[in-house]
């Protein structure tokens, strides 16, 4: 057979993995600044851009779509052409994917400071960057399935599975949960509302995980892991088994994070059930990985890549146990807003994506500059460090996740709440957020070794730009007397067919759990006594938005007692029609708010966004002065509530054009009851809006309308 | 603790059913269809990640251990 010679393209696999190790660096030391934050607010040097509630979710985004977005399409911009015995696609794509993913970046480090945000976790981008996203994510799939249809090898191997389903699964997540009705080029309100919001949103942010943290990095694992241990993957039929079963349950399990929420229980109890399900394909890909070494665990012992490649998918399994668990509803019930959560999404990030990020770079490095890695023990020495950088950061967590869930459900004999004031169990596990800020720089003294040693590979190598190879190209004709039987190939062997069942398998859960939520009316109880935000609370809450208060707070009071007898009656489905975005929250690093209308004079609030320690002596709340200085932007209040009645908020008709005379109005009487309470303040300030927002919370359904003077 | 849930949870019996069954159904396609492959075949698979022997240095790697 004629072989055809060609190049592998390795300039764009370099680039990608330059930018992996440079986002990692950057990603995790705004993590490492939070963590610190988080004990000492006063790190934010007084500044509104380095403020914690602003910073992270430049962290969590740079992670998540930085260091391991960078990592996945530096691993599928290598294995692909090798799987495919085909250079990539389109070198101008691969291009314009590179500089438009990391102009994304860029973009999102500007402007989740500046304050510009959904706050949709791991969708807070706002509408233009969105829109940049789907272009740059369109030309890696047209990149990548383009090299699928050119290739030369006839069979599809499962580590491309994998990349097909998470750029189609990402493709849809992105589009549906991302639909926006835009004010200006800087701020948007969803179309969602409410329990549909939040339905869609975790629905997306669960899938997140799913496919842009497991399965492009399973697909990684299926190819790097048999190349670093020499030998093939334990059992591909174990694999096949382990892609379909994947792709099809994980898509389910997006409610189990609102279990007691105001979701209807039957999206919950689907959720648990299918979350509970993943455990088996889970640890069927965790095993078919594990098990590749047998016979060469020796090499373990000494080779640095494979011990980051073993304890990497150990991690994913440890989280992928511990997710199903947290799934169930009474353990959900504990450490649901807790820094548990916090702790397993680390064994997963740190452990899984880190780490096999980190084997793969090692791997990876020396050869596409044809040399030896500068120093193994150097990478030794990372490895340990890096584990017992997890090991210091998860515990501490754990133990107070587990502390601070025990407190807030802890009674009296008598009845009450042991520790009624919430901030006394933020207080009892300060000495534990210490220890995560130690872990976390233990594990980034460790990536900092491995820049190092990949800086002095590379300086003492030269970039195989152009990788000469031969293949013999496909035969059409010798196709039809292919040996394998008619179903393999009409399906691993064909990409259209085979993207269009996985596109439906993954489909199948979404639509279930999204299409009823949507069309049946029932599931959300319309409460009348609920109205729309007025103006003024309206831009107190577009401000409550930019400021990130949703990372610190919930607004969601679940049905059990230890929650109405601290904050009030639990939270109903029908106040939340009129929120575009939800704020539910996902952890309480402060209490709930979705009571705190009326709970406290307007001069509390004024003094406690000012210095919360002023209120709450002790607090770790940063502090907002700037509130109390900037003015409110009045310029596109009128805008914003013609969006809302475009969304079927009931304004009355014509309403935007008295918007701002009535948001005067209110601002007028807090400013009146702020000056008899001695504080001079005006009425013309954010944090009065702010204010509104805050007073208004929750009220709805008390009657209440009015703060107590 | 299963059963309390289910039970607190109107209409939930039949969520559950149908969602199983539908994963049964598919499990068990995906399971027979894994198990009736060829071994050739899967061998085939396997191996792809090595076959291209001239760039990697991978043309140690012993086939016959499989």
């Amino acid at each position: 057979m004629a072989l055809e010679t060609f190049s592998y393209d390795n300039r764009i696999v370099r680039n990608f993995a330059l930018a992996t190790a440079f986002w990692g660096v950057v990603g995790m030391i705004v993590g490492l600044l939070i963590a610190f934050q988080m004990y000492l607010p006063s790190l934010n040097f007084g500044i509104p851009y380095t403020t914690f509630s602003r910073l992270r979710p430049v962290h969590t985004n740079a992670v998540i779509f930085a260091f391991v977005g960078n990592g996945i399409f530096m691993g599928v911009y290598y294995s692909l052409q090798r799987l495919c015995k085909a250079r990539i696609f389109n070198d101008i794509l691969s291009k314009l994917h590179f500089w438009g993913w990391q102009i994304i970046i860029l973009s999102a480090a500007l402007s989740l400071p500046l304050g510009y945000t959904l706050s949709k976790e791991y969708a807070e981008l706002e509408w233009p960057i969105d829109v940049l996203i789907a272009v740059v994510w369109i030309i890696f799939g047209t990149n990548m399935i383009g090299t699928i249809i050119k290739r030369r090898e006839r069979h599809m191997y499962v580590a491309i599975w994998f990349y097909i389903a998470t750029f189609f699964t990402v493709t849809i997540l992105h589009v549906v949960n991302s639909l926006d009705l835009p004010v200006n080029l800087l701020k948007s309100y969803p179309i969602y509302a409410g329990v549909q919001d939040a339905l869609v949103q975790w629905w997306y942010g669960h899938n997140a995980v799913a496919f842009f943290l497991t399965t492009p990095y399973l697909g990684l694992m299926y190819y790097f892991l048999p190349k670093a241990a020499n030998r093939p993957i334990y059992s591909y039929r174990l694999s096949i088994v382990h892609f379909w079963a994947l792709i099809f349950i994980y898509i389910w399990a997006g409610p189990h994070h609102l279990l007691y929420t105001a979701l209807p229980d039957w999206a919950q109890s689907l959720g648990t059930v299918f979350s509970i399900m993943l455990i088996a394909p889970s640890w069927g890909g965790m095993l078919n990985g594990l098990l590749t070494l047998r016979g060469a665990w020796d090499r373990v012992r000494e080779d640095p890549i494979l011990k980051f490649m073993v304890v990497a998918v150990t991690a994913y399994g440890m989280s992928t146990f511990e997710g199903p668990m947290l799934s169930i509803k009474s353990i959900n019930a504990l450490s649901h807003y807790t820094d548990w959560t916090i702790a397993h999404v680390h064994v997963g990030a740190l452990g899984w994506n880190g780490l096999l990020t980190f084997g793969i770079l090692y791997w990876l490095i020396p050869r596409l500059y044809g040399i030896k890695l500068h120093s193994v023990k150097l990478a030794n020495y990372h490895f340990w460090i890096a584990t017992l950088g997890i090991v210091f950061y998860a515990i501490p967590l754990y133990w107070a996740g587990i502390t601070q869930g025990l407190m807030w459900k802890e009674f009296t004999t008598d009845g009450f709440l042991q520790y009624p004031l919430f901030l006394e169990t933020v207080l009892q596990i300060v000495p534990m957020y210490v220890m995560r800020s130690i872990g976390g720089t233990i594990y980034i003294i460790g990536i900092l070794f491995m820049t190092y040693n990949l800086y002095r590979t590379i300086r003492s190598g030269k970039l195989v730009t152009e990788e000469q190879v031969q293949a013999p190209a496909i035969e059409v004709a010798a196709f039809k007397d292919e040996k394998f039987s008619w179903h393999h190939r009409w399906l691993e062997s064909r990409p259209v067919q085979f993207i269009i069942l996985a596109t439906i398998a993954v489909l199948i859960g979404g639509i279930i759990e999204l299409i009823p939520t949507f069309l049946i009316k029932t599931n959300i109880s319309t409460l009348t006594a609920v109205k729309p935000y007025s103006p003024l609370e309206l831009e107190g809450r577009d401000i409550y938005i930019r400021e990130g208060c949703y990372t610190c707070h919930s607004q969601m009071v679940r049905p059990f007692r230890s929650e109405t007898e601290r904050y009030g009656e639990y939270s109903k489905a029908g106040e939340f029609i009129y929120d575009h975005p939800f704020q539910w929250g996902s952890k309480r690093t402060g209490p709930d708010v979705h009571r705190v209308g009326g709970k406290y004079p307007d001069a509390w609030h004024y003094n406690h966004m000012v210095e919360p320690e002023s209120m709450s002596p002790g607090s770790i709340m940063p502090q907002y002065p700037w509130l109390a200085k900037n003015q409110l932007d009045l310029s596109n209040t009128a805008v914003k509530i013609r969006i809302m009645q475009q969304l079927g908020v009931p304004y009355p008709k014509d309403f935007d054009q008295i918007a701002v005379n009535k948001l005067k109005e209110q601002a007028g009487q807090i400013s009146k009851s702020l000056t008899e309470a001695g504080i001079d303040a005006q009425s013309n300030t954010e944090l009065i809006a702010m204010i509104a927002y805050l007073q208004r919370l929750g009220t709805d359904i008390k009657g209440i309308s009015k703060a107590p003077k | 603790m299963f059963q309390f849930l289910f039970e607190s949870t109107p209409g939930i019996q039949t969520f559950a059913i149908i969602a199983l069954f539908i994963f049964f159904v598919f499990f068990t396609i995906a399971l027979i269809w894994a198990i009736r492959t060829d071994n050739a075949y899967i061998n085939h698979l396997k191996y792809l990640p090595f076959d291209l022997d001239n760039q990697d240095g991978d043309k140690n790697h012993d086939k016959n251990e499989e």
